[in-house]
């Protein structure tokens, strides 16, 4: 042994090379190989599940409007009196004797100032004689609600707040989120104005565009809609003399987790994701397999010496 | 800039207080200066709008802001800041404000610290003003725009932007004119020239002292109670049902819904254009009823003989209306050709207040008489089914039509021989039950029960034919299902009384599988009697509950894929092709 030391100064993989024709069982082993390594991952990350994400989900903040248009129905007896108003002048035009006009007072709050309101501050001031105690009382608030982060989505919508009580109150405190409600997901490119349409018609003269049971009933149709969710209704009783029912309603817009369905280049990036992570295992494995087979000569191939003069 | 500073003081200041008392001022104030700033980056094309009030100055220090200072020379509690607190430090427990900055995302800048000592038991407010280190990593140095840190100063209105100023901002507000609207009048002119009415018109008319009014059909609004100035729609065949609250002896003959001189006392324009022709409301039938609910018809007799009167010591409220039915008769150009009015006046006491009014306006083009069905040609959901008699008046068998196949109505009165009259029709598709009670004693004659029973619950027409398609005519006999009466009786018992009559329609899908039509096939009444002795049957009160029940079974195979039968090779070879071997 030399008395000096060796040490490895450079290395390089070599290519080993092996040949042979097209009818041979190395040809057909290497297309089987081939196969197996391009289109088994295919199969697990198809058969496992999620390959293509066929809905997904995003938040954002609707950028909601309070539309100024309010129904209002007080029920000021158990026998069925009651007293009405609203902000169409066609309802009021029916309601006749029943017409009680409020008044009323809005706020919109911008708390974290990026634009978009955070809350509506609602009171509402029923004047009444001593001899019209509230029973009940059904209030119809409309909204204009836009979504812009995937798909412009503009919908006039509404909360619909309803209590009753068997003993006459002075004042109802309602303090609830505007909640999307999607039974279909919305798209994710594009503009949807499908429901951007008033939820009362304001213009007709009829008393059925009025009747809380169309109006309830052709939203819930929607696809799409708000509702006032966890509105903890509280009934204050005991209303002074001369004193005004009140109603004082706190309605937040949340920021909404919105479904939709993702579009394709979406879809095929993380089928992408999913289809090559797999495929690395495999050629890992198969190039191990290759190795193994054409080394040991399992099939016979023509080895192509390591070191071969070149051909001239 | 110090307009903006002042700004970022406020805000700071709300930011930083400890108890939450008034943020709002501060917010106020500067949307006031704001609004009032005359910036002059903006080069006035017009000279501003006047201002309403003065600026008041800009405060540049932080030492001099002060947003809890909300009375005027006069003490705020706890606001450590105010200058016309000096006497009342002693009084302070904590400062509302202990810090006032610029901005706090600067990295250094000028604070104003507000802190209460009660060394010697009378608390001493000490004002200081520091420079204040931000030790955030990402602190602003130097603001090379200073713009910004601060709200864009708002556009200035004058006279030339004013409108476009208004259109971006001015958003919803209550406001009569928005949604609540006019009419939809102004876009019809440009639609259509001619004179006519068109669908959903409200119907003009001229009432005695020739005002302009229009066709009322009372209808409920936001409860159930009737709100008489509801318009009738041309062309929209409408029923409408309603209460209405009255005290019988004071309003029986003043409140005019009740009078059917209200309802016909008017002429009605039979067109829109300005000077057509009137036509009067006729009369085509009334019916008056008794307190006890019988009916009698009068025909086109004198209306005006029919007003409410009081009876019987002002407790039964005579010839009160109780339904009002219009048939408005038009003609192709949408004019009002003829215009009936039929009533139902009735007797009404304490017991029946609220009344309940029924109104009901139809729309009938001129010369043509239509009959209803119940689907073209397959029954759609919802709507009755055509049931038919057979009558021996003609060679074949002819159908009657305008009966329906009905079944009990559930009343308030559960009693089953009082209300036999009322029932309500078999609706395709809908699967439905109903009953009654019937009271017995063991000493009742069985049999007289018995055909009692059968009558109530098969009703005085029990139809033979149900047309298997909602548009089946009558002359086309094998258009027509025989209802089948199958009767299970127990042998057990000596007197079988029918309690339940149950109603089983089979109908299938037929045609394309785009458009299946529904077609009755086959229709069985079953009735059912009582498998026990009576007396165990109705229990300790004698009283027999007896049902009726319609279903709909749905018999159609489930669409299936059909495929063409496989192509069959039909090439013929010579019979002696494979002669050798065959």
């Amino acid at each position: 042994r030399s008395s000096m030391a060796i040490y490895e100064v450079y290395s390089h993989p070599a290519l080993l090379r092996y040949k042979t024709s097209i009818c041979t069982k190395a040809t057909l082993f290497l297309i089987i190989v081939l196969c197996l390594t391009y289109i088994s991952p295919l199969l697990v990350a198809y058969r496992s599940q999620g390959f293509w994400t066929k809905s997904s989900t995003y938040e954002e903040q609707p950028s909601i409007t309070f539309q100024y248009q309010v129904l209002l129905i007080a029920a000021t007896s158990t026998s069925g009196d009651y007293v009405a108003w609203s902000t169409f002048q066609n309802f009021n035009n029916l309601q006749g004797g029943n017409l009680r006009i409020p008044s009323i007072s809005a706020r919109e709050e911008d708390r974290n100032q990026d634009g978009k309101f955070d809350q509506l501050n609602l009171r509402l001031a029923l004047p009444l004689r001593q001899s019209e105690p509230v029973y009940s009382v059904q209030l119809i608030l409309t909204f204009s609600y836009k979504l812009f982060r995937m798909s412009t989505f503009i919908m006039q919508s509404m909360a619909y707040i309803q209590h009753s009580s068997s003993v006459p109150g002075s004042q109802l405190f309602v303090s609830g989120d505007l909640k999307l409600q999607q039974r279909q997901p919305l798209k994710h490119r594009g503009l949807d104005t499908t429901y951007n349409v008033s939820v009362i018609n304001g213009n007709s003269p009829f008393a059925s565009a009025y009747d809380l049971t169309n109006i309830i009933g052709s939203y819930q149709e929607r696809n799409v809609s708000t509702v006032l969710s966890n509105p903890s209704p509280v009934w204050v009783l005991g209303r002074a003399a001369g004193a005004p029912f009140e109603i004082n309603a706190v309605i937040r817009y949340p920021v909404e987790i919105i479904t939709y369905p993702p579009g394709f280049w979406e879809m095929i990036k993380f089928a992408w994701v999913q289809y090559v992570s797999i495929l690395l295992i495999f050629l890992w494995i198969f190039e191990r397999v290759k190795i193994f087979v054409f080394q040991n000569q399992v099939l016979p191939t023509v080895t192509v010496p390591l070191f071969k003069q070149h051909e001239s | 800039n110090d307009f903006n500073t002042t700004a970022e003081n406020f805000a700071a200041a709300s930011v930083s207080q400890t108890a939450g008392a008034a943020p709002e001022p501060p917010t106020a104030e500067s949307a006031e200066t704001g609004a009032a700033q005359p910036t002059s980056a903006s080069g006035f094309p017009s000279p501003p709008l006047p201002l309403s009030g003065s600026l008041p100055p800009p405060i540049t220090n932080v030492a001099n802001v002060c947003p809890c200072d909300l009375l005027a020379s006069q003490c705020d509690v706890n606001c450590c800041c105010d200058r016309d607190c000096e006497g009342d430090f002693a009084l302070f427990t904590t400062c509302t404000v202990d810090r006032l900055i610029a901005d706090s995302r600067l990295c250094s800048q000028q604070a104003a610290l507000y802190t209460i000592n009660t060394e010697d038991g009378l608390a001493q407010v000490e004002s200081t003003v520091a420079q204040e280190i931000n030790p955030g990593v990402f602190c602003i140095q130097t603001a090379n725009y200073k713009d910004g840190l601060s709200f864009a100063s708002p556009e200035i209105p004058t006279d030339g932007n004013f409108d476009s100023l208004f259109r971006q901002f001015g958003g919803f507000f209550f406001s009569p004119a928005d949604g609540g609207g006019t009419d939809t009048a102004p876009d019809r002119a440009d639609l259509q020239a001619a004179s006519g009415y068109q669908y959903g018109d409200v119907i003009q008319t001229v009432d005695g002292a020739r005002i302009r009014g229009v066709l009322k059909l009372p209808a409920p609004t936001a409860t159930s109670q009737c709100s008489d100035t509801n318009p009738a729609a041309f062309l929209e065949n409408q029923v409408t049902q309603c209460s209405r609250s009255l005290n019988i002896a004071a309003e029986c003959t003043k409140l005019t819904a009740l009078s059917q001189q209200s309802y016909l006392s008017f002429q009605v324009l039979s067109s829109i254009i300005q000077h057509s022709v009137l036509v009067n409301v006729s009369v085509s039938s009334i019916t008056l009823q008794a307190l006890n609910g019988a009916r009698s018809r009068l025909g086109s007799a004198d209306s005006s003989l029919y007003n409410p009167v009081l009876l019987e010591e002002s407790s039964v409220c005579n010839n009160a209306v109780l339904q009002v039915g219009y048939v408005v008769t038009y003609s192709e150009a949408g004019a009002i050709v003829n215009i009936a009015v039929s009533f139902v006046l009735g007797a009404v006491d304490s017991s029946k207040v609220p009344i309940q009014q029924k109104f009901q306006i139809t729309f009938v083009q001129e010369n043509t008489s239509p009959v209803p069905v119940s689907g073209n040609p397959g029954y759609v959901v919802g709507l009755p089914l055509v049931a038919g008699w057979r009558t021996h008046e003609r060679v074949w068998l002819f159908i009657k039509f305008g009966k329906r196949l009905t079944v009990l109505k559930s009343a308030s009165l559960q009693d089953c021989l009082e209300t036999a009259g009322e029932r309500t029709p078999v609706l395709f598709g809908v699967n439905m039950v109903s009953g009654c009670t019937l009271r017995v004693n063991s000493a009742d004659n069985c049999t007289v029960v018995s055909e009692q029973t059968l009558g109530v619950l098969r009703g005085q027409e029990f139809p033979q034919y149900v047309a298997s398609f909602g548009n089946s005519q009558p002359q086309d006999i094998l258009d027509w299902v025989p209802v089948k009466i199958q009767t299970t009786t127990a042998s057990s018992t000596s007197c079988s009384i029918p309690l339940s009559l149950d109603i089983e329609v089979r109908w299938t899908k037929y045609g394309s599988l785009a458009n299946p039509q529904a077609r009755i096939l086959n229709v069985t009444a079953s009735i059912s009697t009582n498998s026990s002795s009576l007396p165990s049957l109705a229990g300790g009160e004698g009283i027999l509950q007896i049902s009726t029940s319609v279903a709909f079974v749905d018999v159609s195979a489930p669409a299936q894929p059909g495929y063409r039968a496989q192509p069959t090779i039909d090439a013929k070879l010579p019979f002696d092709f494979f002669f050798p071997f065959v």
